[in-house]
């Protein structure tokens, strides 16, 4: 068969394309199982942040989620755990970044007037600026932040807002409208929150 | 020296025909993420070894590769190494590919890997291809690794996130949005192609 | 969940604060080569500008209703490049047909257009932030009309620098970056016009 036969032409590239998309199909194959196993640990892994309770590489995620959340109820807005003795109520959110979805996870005092922890599960801000809410620092400030107003996320950014009482954090350089989207959905989550529970006990 | 004897590749690909500030190849896709060491690094060993793999099945196959298709089944081949390296990235290192986001799979219309492959992997023999993929890769490497150098370390004071600057250093803003990365870039042209001048002269 | 974006304000955003180029990075190899003349640079941004807005659309299609139902979406890099290729390669030969001169003056920018890493950027950026139908189209047009903007407005800086005694080392594409990087500061001011959300 000739080579610059149109024949051989269909036939090599038809050839190439099964062949490309049957190993891709198994690669992808392989190593669904594992992306959606870390898919669920990030989840569970911000739950228990959001909690306030301490993350460490080495632990057993799944094992410290089932004992934390025993009654896990898909259909609720939100959660409620105890945590050293006190009650938290945790809540995963989601709301309009600047470019598309951001979600993550919020933990809550049974009051809502402070926050106990706050993760982000994902996001599609720009790598290296919105991006940055993704960052420890910045999702650091919200913890044990106070919260009964609300909370304020300041431009021109920082290192770290370190006061838990004044109701503000740090938001990002050069990225204030993910920065301003952040303190929207924040807001808009605790006072969906406060009407779900009947205001604050 | 022989052209095409290892060494000589290294040093044109890394120095004398660098595809970034000889060439001005491939730019594309990788100065986005240029603000950032880590995500610099993990790009460009992405580059490399989707370049290194895309010039050895090139050249492997470059004999039975119909003319007509060449380039789409040139690029069919990049594309699956791209989409090995996605779904690698997914499964084993997924707090990576979340900040990566789209930029991996613009690996893919990254011209140096397809220069290459047509001007290195079709008229030669795989394992020199590969050595060509690998050290075109690591050309393109270091030079965004010196960019990414600067921009991380004025933008945000820390150095693969390790802060590194004083606390009362003022964050160049600048540096962590994009004009910086063409300023960055145009500058190292110039103070590398004065070099180079300097030497023809000499 | 699509993002709740005002088609308008999307629009603006895509050519002006978030340039696929100048904030983007994407698009520069044939950028950077070919902005040396006008009547090239707006036959360019022109081609550009259709072939984005028709290869969102038709990757958009291929994704909600092919990838996506049949848990495909690993292959989206191959499906759209296949669309990009093939779209390039029909619209060569539309424009052969209907007018020979135009078909001279782009000529080898054509096939460039296939590998132009904006195309594609649109297409991936459309499939991670979940957009719409509507936004696409906008997101892709505006993204072609920004393009088309910096290229020409790049051109004729470049027709004026042409005159300027640039050190030896800059001369090129040095000096043709940094000035990309300065139209890259003028678009950033842009972004107090209109609140994005």
């Amino acid at each position: 068969m000739k080579k610059d036969s149109l024949l051989y032409t269909v036939i090599i590239s038809v050839v190439f394309a099964f062949l490309f998309v049957f190993l891709l199909s198994l690669a992808y194959g392989a190593t669904k199982g594992k992306v959606e196993e870390n898919q669920k640990l990030i989840e569970a892994r911000a739950y228990l942040v959001a909690a306030g309770i301490a993350v460490d590489d080495d632990m057993d995620i799944e094992a410290s989620f089932n004992s934390s959340f025993p009654n896990f109820d898909t259909e609720s807005a939100y959660q409620t755990t105890t945590v050293n003795g006190k009650s938290v109520i945790v809540s995963p959110f989601q709301g309009n970044g600047l470019w598309g979805t951001i979600t993550g996870v919020i933990g809550l005092t049974s009051d809502l007037k402070r926050i106990v922890g706050f993760e982000i599960v994902s996001h599609v801000e720009t790598p290296g600026l919105g991006g940055r809410i993704d960052e420890a620092w910045f999702k650091k400030q919200f913890k044990g932040e106070n919260a009964a107003n609300g909370i304020v996320v300041k431009h021109g950014g920082g290192s770290g807002d370190t006061d838990p009482d004044n109701g503000e954090v740090d938001g990002i350089t050069g990225a204030s409208r993910t920065s301003d989207s952040v303190q929207v959905i924040v807001n808009q989550q605790i006072e969906f929150l406060k009407s779900e529970l009947g205001g604050t006990k | 020296m022989n052209e095409d004897s290892p060494v000589q590749i290294l040093k044109n690909n890394i120095w004398y025909s660098n595809p970034i500030f000889i060439q001005i190849l491939g730019i594309c896709s990788t100065l986005a993420v240029t603000n950032n060491l880590s995500n610099t690094f993990i790009m460009t060993v992405g580059l490399m070894f989707v370049a290194a793999f895309t010039n050895i099945t090139v050249s492997l196959l470059k004999n039975i590769i119909p003319r007509k298709v060449r380039m789409i089944l040139q690029t069919l081949i990049i594309a699956f190494y791209v989409i090995i390296v996605d779904i690698l990235l997914r499964a084993y290192l997924p707090e990576i590919s979340k900040s990566l986001g789209p930029y991996v799979g613009l690996i893919i219309t990254n011209c140096i890997i397809m220069g290459r492959a047509e001007a290195f992997a079709q008229s030669h023999g795989p394992i020199i291809s590969a050595w060509d993929g690998i050290t075109s890769g690591l050309g393109y490497m270091w030079v965004l690794l010196v960019i990414a150098f600067v921009r991380e370390l004025m933008g945000f004071g820390t150095l693969f996130g390790i802060t590194v600057l004083p606390a009362g250093f003022t964050h160049w803003t600048i540096m962590v949005m994009a004009p910086s990365a063409f300023f960055l870039l145009g500058t190292f042209i110039w103070i590398a192609k004065t070099i180079i001048l300097k030497q023809e002269a000499k | 969940m699509v993002p709740d974006l005002n088609p308008v304000v999307l629009l603006f955003a895509s050519i002006f604060t978030s340039n696929i180029l100048l904030a983007n990075f994407l698009g520069m190899c044939s950028f950077i080569s070919i902005s040396k003349d006008m009547k090239s640079s707006n036959g360019l941004g022109l081609a550009v500008t259709v072939v984005l807005t028709l290869t969102a659309m038709l990757n958009w299609v291929l994704l909600q209703y092919v990838l996506i139902p049949l848990d495909l979406l690993y292959l989206r890099y191959i499906i759209f490049i296949v669309v990009i290729a093939a779209t390039v390669q029909i619209l060569e030969m539309v424009i052969d047909r209907v007018s020979p001169a135009l078909y001279m003056s782009l000529g080898i920018f054509l096939p460039l257009i296939t590998v132009n890493c904006a195309i594609l950027g649109v297409a991936l950026f459309m499939q991670i932030r979940n957009y719409s139908f509507v936004q696409t189209v906008v997101f892709a047009f505006g993204s072609g009309l920004g393009w088309w903007l910096a290229i020409v407005t790049l051109a004729a800086i470049q027709k004026k620098l042409v005159k300027a005694p640039v050190p030896a080392g800059l001369k090129g594409p040095g000096i043709t970056l940094i000035t990309i990087g300065f139209m890259a500061m003028a678009f950033i001011g842009f972004s107090g016009m209109l609140s994005v959300q």
